[in-house]
């Protein structure tokens, strides 16, 4: 049985980076498109080691800021590595997607 | 400046405002974090990061430990793995640092309350305590690791190792005529010394942890500066 969560982790940190891409943006806003675009099993807990990960390897960057609600907030930046890797994501992503949809649709 | 310090500060601060259910979540996780596991400069980072969560979702009327459910150890383990890990050298400032203090403390006291500072002892006591020291943190290293993540009776092996070494080494050595033969050394002497080196990692910490820092775009700036 296809487990759905494991599919949609596979393809979440290059989500993440094109959501950042847009805009500087902090965790929940980022859960909050996430579950608007279908993930809705997205969490905090699960992107938060998926950020910790995209940081180390510096695709992006933080910056705490004030917040209008509580405490100051962590933003959340692309890097122009992060740019190098979302479009190189968007590529393979793509290359994928069109492998897939033929064999789904050709193969009898 | 002392970054951990104030770091340290700035989230003890900020976590009282959070409910105690996820303080104690919070201190669950971060117990599992130690130097030979992530440097500590990501792990008080990683700590305000989820004060600051639990801070929002306290205020959107939910709590950390609803938005984790049963997954706070996977979440753990993936926070680590993820992590930039490890530093070899904040190991090796953090052995040598800590092990100055109770050479300070002892014999300084002894010199103190004795009031007589010509008082030796055998050079090999100082030196067969490093080589304790040397050899606990390699055994830290390799079996803090290894045991780190589990659950069972198998997270208390590292704890024997400890007690054993400690036990092997004292019994054998410091209790042995070993540490109390060979040439004499001042213990005023080795006092100093160890003030010194004392001083030394002190400052070498710091300025390393101020590297880990800066590598790390400096975020920790946002946080402390404003807040003073």
């Amino acid at each position: 049985m296809v487990d759905p969560s494991q599919m949609m982790r596979g393809t979440l940190e290059g989500c993440i980076i094109k959501i950042i891409s847009k805009n500087e943006t902090y965790g929940y806003d980022i859960v909050s498109k996430l579950k608007e675009y279908g993930f809705t099993d997205a969490k905090e807990g699960t992107i938060y080691p998926l950020l910790v990960r995209l940081e180390r390897k510096n695709l992006i960057t933080a910056k705490y800021k004030e917040s209008p609600l509580g405490p100051k907030r962590k933003h959340y930046y692309l890097t122009s590595l992060g740019e190098d890797y979302l479009d190189e994501f968007l590529k393979i992503w793509r290359d994928v997607r069109n492998s897939v949809d033929r064999i789904m649709e050709e193969v009898r | 400046m002392n970054i951990i310090k104030e770091l340290k500060k700035e989230n003890n601060k900020e976590s009282r405002k959070i409910m105690l259910d996820d303080l104690g979540l919070i201190r669950n996780i971060t117990d599992k974090m130690n130097i030979y596991i992530m440097n500590t400069y990501d792990m008080q980072i990683v700590k305000r990061d989820l004060i600051g969560m639990a801070q929002e979702m306290k205020l959107r009327g939910t709590t950390l430990r609803d938005e984790l459910g049963d997954n706070v150890d996977e979440f753990t383990k993936e926070i680590i793995e993820n992590s930039r890990g490890p530093s070899k050298l904040e190991i090796f400032l953090t052995t040598i640092k800590s092990s100055a203090i109770p050479f300070i403390i002892i014999f300084g006291g002894m010199l103190l309350l004795s009031k007589n500072f010509d008082m030796s002892m055998s050079i090999y006591f100082p030196i067969l305590v490093y080589l304790f020291l040397g050899i606990q943190s390699i055994l830290e290293f390799i079996f803090v690791s290894a045991f780190n993540k589990e659950k069972n009776f198998k997270k208390y092996i590292p704890n024997v190792i400890r007690g054993l070494t400690f036990f092997i080494f004292f019994y054998y050595f410091i209790g042995n005529k070993i540490a109390r033969g060979g040439p004499e050394v001042k213990i005023a002497c080795l006092v100093i010394i160890h003030l010194f080196i004392y001083a030394i990692t002190y400052f070498a910490y710091n300025k390393h942890i101020e590297n880990l820092a800066k590598s790390s775009d400096d975020i920790v700036k946002d946080l402390i500066d404003k807040t003073k």
